[in-house]
């Protein structure tokens, strides 16, 4: 069934819209939440709360991508529940890695305070506006979906140390792009 | 602190949709080669055979020029030796090869210049005019030495200036310069170290078989304020002053960098990328060498 459709399903109220959805989106949506959780059953249960907050959000909102407005609602949830879960258990997953990572892109660990400069969403935006195509999906591979680095490796027929330097090499790109943007040092 | 970092990787999932959508799309079409790496790889390759050909004009040239000379010298003085005794004057065609150049074909053998030489006892310099004057293709062994048959001689390559070492810590020995490079600028890729005895200490960052970027760190009063070893030009140089150095970053861009250098008087260092590298990490390289 077209996007459209099923939209127009969530508009009508019919719960053939969640139907529609799980059998086109379900096994996508779940392998981007056990990517976080890595628990299939924490995943399982991401994503029928995914269900419910797209059944929540439609209407009103009419996403203009169907697919990316639903992983952008699994991440978020599944990030909700990784942060409910004991500390233990929050560890377990490739998300400290990842974080670390990301520290590398905030020079005094300080980050831009809403309402000065651009919103972090923003400087987020244009700096994957100014990435190159390979550099900007290696990146929204790792960052926004948790891939590791071997998988994106595989995917791209790549070398795992290719992925890890250009990773390393956007990075520094962003952490410029938020020193800009009014990180204080 | 984490809830920054946490702040940043919590904020990434708010990107456009259309940088979900790509990769979505990108999944579900199978399409799973960028295309661009793959031209990359081809710029890379090209680059790399440009670089043979630098090579060749750094090194390999000047060895055959230099042993050229050498014969020609050899040979002048053999034969004014040789004619007060009637001995038959020698030849050279070609050059033989040196240091950089292995695979070279090695020249003729005068067999008269040869046998006028032993029998004027000849020294050690006489090796050079063998070399020089042996007519017949050598042979490669395994061990990296060139075998000739017959009437052929041995060549020896001229030993590489550079020593091949396990550790940084003995490339640190017996250059006799200290040097640390933290792991976090390894960006996943393998280490070479070689040093240069008294002189010079390199480490080269491998992906693979394929270079990334190499640092060196020498003496200037032994080697000078470059030591690089990167002869091309670029189109864009950017100055950085520190407190007590100055560093030459040059590039092709205002944002990347393929080579820089700097001394502090002492030390001469240089970095060379064999792709540009971002200005940032090299500056990042340059401080923490700086550091030290």
């Amino acid at each position: 069934m077209e996007d459209s459709a099923i939209i127009d399903l969530y508009f009508a109220r019919s719960e053939e819209a969640i139907k529609e959805t799980a059998t086109k989106y379900g096994k996508m949506l779940k392998s981007v939440s056990l990517r976080i959780l890595r628990s299939i059953e924490d995943a399982e249960e991401a994503l029928s709360d995914t269900y419910m907050k797209t059944w929540n959000s439609i209407p009103p909102t009419r996403p203009n991508i169907l697919s990316a407005f639903l992983t952008k609602i699994i991440r978020n949830v599944s990030l909700d529940k990784l942060d409910a879960m004991h500390a233990d258990k929050r560890g377990a997953g490739m998300i400290p890695a990842i974080l670390d990572e990301l520290e590398e892109c905030i020079a005094d660990n300080r980050l831009p305070v809403p309402g000065e400069g651009m919103e972090l969403r923003e400087i987020l935006n244009s700096f994957l506006e100014k990435e190159k195509p390979e550099s900007r999906k290696i990146f929204v591979r790792r960052y926004f979906f948790g891939s590791d680095v071997k998988e994106i490796a595989e995917f791209y027929g790549i070398g795992e140390s290719k992925v890890k330097m250009s990773l390393a090499r956007s990075r520094e790109r962003l952490k410029v792009c938020l020193e800009e943007e009014g990180v204080t040092v | 602190m984490k809830t920054d970092k946490n702040t940043l990787f919590r904020a990434i999932g708010e990107i456009d949709e259309k940088y979900v959508s790509e990769i979505l799309e990108e999944d579900a079409s199978g399409m799973n080669v960028i295309k661009s790496f793959d031209a990359a790889k081809a710029a890379t390759n090209a680059k790399k055979n440009s670089s043979g050909v630098k090579k060749f004009f750094m090194y390999y040239l000047p060895a055959v020029a230099g042993l050229l000379v050498c014969a020609v010298i050899v040979k002048s003085f053999m034969t004014s030796r040789d004619s007060g005794a009637s001995a038959p004057s020698a030849s050279a065609d070609s050059a033989a090869p040196a240091e950089y150049a292995p695979m070279a074909e090695v020249n003729s053998v005068d067999a008269a210049a040869e046998e006028a030489c032993y029998e004027d006892e000849c020294d050690s310099s006489y090796d050079m005019a063998e070399a020089a004057t042996t007519s017949e293709t050598a042979g490669e062994r395994d061990d990296g030495t060139y075998s000739g048959k017959d009437d052929t001689l041995t060549i020896e390559g001229m030993p590489n200036p550079f020593t091949d070492c396990e550790s940084l810590e003995e490339a640190c020995r017996i250059s006799g310069i200290d040097l640390e490079i933290p792991d976090d600028y390894d960006y996943g890729l393998t280490r070479v170290y070689r040093a240069l005895d008294g002189g010079m200490i390199e480490v080269i960052f491998m992906d693979g078989d394929e270079e990334v970027y190499r640092i060196r760190k020498g003496f200037v009063s032994e080697l000078g304020e470059d030591i690089s070893g990167d002869y091309n030009e670029y189109s864009v140089t950017t100055n950085i002053d520190y407190p007590n150095y100055s560093a030459e970053i040059h590039g092709n861009d205002e944002d990347t960098a393929m080579n820089a250098v700097w001394n502090d008087g002492t030390y001469a260092y240089s970095v060379v990328c064999e792709e540009p590298l971002p200005i940032v990490t090299v500056e990042g390289i340059i401080e923490m060498l700086m550091a030290q």
